[in-house]
């Protein structure tokens, strides 16, 4: 079963719960930007001033879904390599975003989890985690794939 | 003895249930006072669409919001019977002439002159933000007896209770920001504030999402 396998070492029980709980988080990250109109997910992107309006209408409506994808795929080890490093990936952009938004000193929405979450040292401890968490889960992906060692 | 304990312990027991009802009937007018609006509203109240703006008349960035998107808002949505729209006076401390603001335009809604007195406080905001001169900018929009009206007002609790209505329930919010603009719609509530506000392609696309 992929969702359980290669998990005998401390570490690799650590990467599986890491994971789950990323896919879980990006599952219900999506969930809270698509229970509510997609523009006010677009006003959040925009207040971070870094995409013209197209581009922040073409984020607002994809991201979600594509978060929902990573997220399910997070948590069924299905392309695990893959989905971590996009995870990785998406968290680093968020991760950087914050930090320039925070030294520029803008008083805006976080938009991590839908609208009405302000941008603030919390926020950026908690991204901080969540992206050492992926690298992890990235870097246990990659020594599996290579060395074909259990998990 | 018996009977009499029995009909003792009913008679308290209905007293009691009595009281309990009353209670209950009681409790929604003790929780939610009425919302006092009065001249600073705009459109049919029944619109499927409640835009509230909360908003402080010595803030820049509510300056930029009255005069680049609510006029868009009140065309497309207030005007078409699509949404109601009432204007929250939210003086902030930090503004010096903020509450002051606030009070005589809330003053001149009490005699019907909510818009001429509210655009002309923010067509003329870098001025009276300086010198303090409000009177003088708001009798460009009033004659004499409508001035002496405003001035006769100014402390009466018409006044002050909606002011001190309006800031609590921004702060309950929390309100992180002006302007602020909380949009109701079949019970839901989403609260549109920062940068992407001046978009007004966002609060458009909101809107009709909403709505369709």
């Amino acid at each position: 079963m992929t969702f359980l396998s290669n998990s005998k070492t401390p570490a690799g029980v650590a990467a599986l719960i890491l994971r789950i709980l990323l896919g879980l988080i990006f599952l219900y990250a999506a969930w809270m930007k698509l229970r509510e109109p997609w523009a006010l997910f677009a006003m959040a992107i925009d207040s971070y001033q870094v995409l013209p309006s197209w581009a922040v209408e073409l984020v607002a409506r994809s991201l979600p879904w594509f978060e929902l994808l990573l997220g399910a795929l997070l948590i069924a080890g299905v392309w695990r390599g893959i989905s971590a490093l996009a995870a990785t990936l998406l968290l680093g952009v968020f991760f950087g975003l914050m930090v320039r938004a925070m030294a520029k000193g803008m008083q805006i929405d976080c938009g991590c989890f839908g609208p009405g979450e302000r941008l603030s040292w919390m926020t950026l401890v908690r991204d901080g985690a969540l992206l050492a968490s992926s690298l992890f889960v990235t870097w246990r992906a990659a020594n599996l794939g290579r060395s074909r060692l259990p998990d | 003895m018996a009977a009499l304990q029995w009909f003792r312990f009913f008679r308290y027991n209905a007293t009691m249930k009595l009281c309990i009802a009353a209670l209950a009937l009681l409790l929604p007018c003790l929780a939610a006072a009425p919302d006092p609006i009065h001249g600073n509203d705009l459109g049919d109240p029944k619109a499927p669409i409640l835009i509230e703006v909360f908003s402080d008349f010595q803030c820049p960035a509510c300056k930029r919001f009255h005069d680049e998107e609510l006029p868009s808002i009140v065309s497309d949505y207030v005007s078409h019977g699509k949404a109601y729209l009432v204007y929250r006076y939210f003086p902030l401390p930090q503004h010096a002439y903020g509450r002051k603001a606030a009070e005589l335009v809330c003053a001149c809604a009490q005699i019907g002159k909510y818009e001429p007195a509210a655009d002309i406080l923010f067509a003329r905001q870098s001025s009276w933000s300086q010198d303090g001169k409000l009177d003088e900018t708001l009798s460009t929009v009033l004659t004499p007896d409508e001035q002496k009206q405003v001035m006769a007002l100014i402390k009466d609790p018409r006044v002050q209770a909606p002011i001190d209505h309006d800031l609590a329930e921004g702060r309950a919010l929390p309100l992180a920001s002006t302007p602020t603009v909380l949009v109701t719609y079949k019970s839901k509530q989403f609260k549109l504030d920062g940068e992407g506000l001046f978009n007004y392609r966002w609060v458009k696309a909101t809107l009709d999402d909403l709505l369709k």
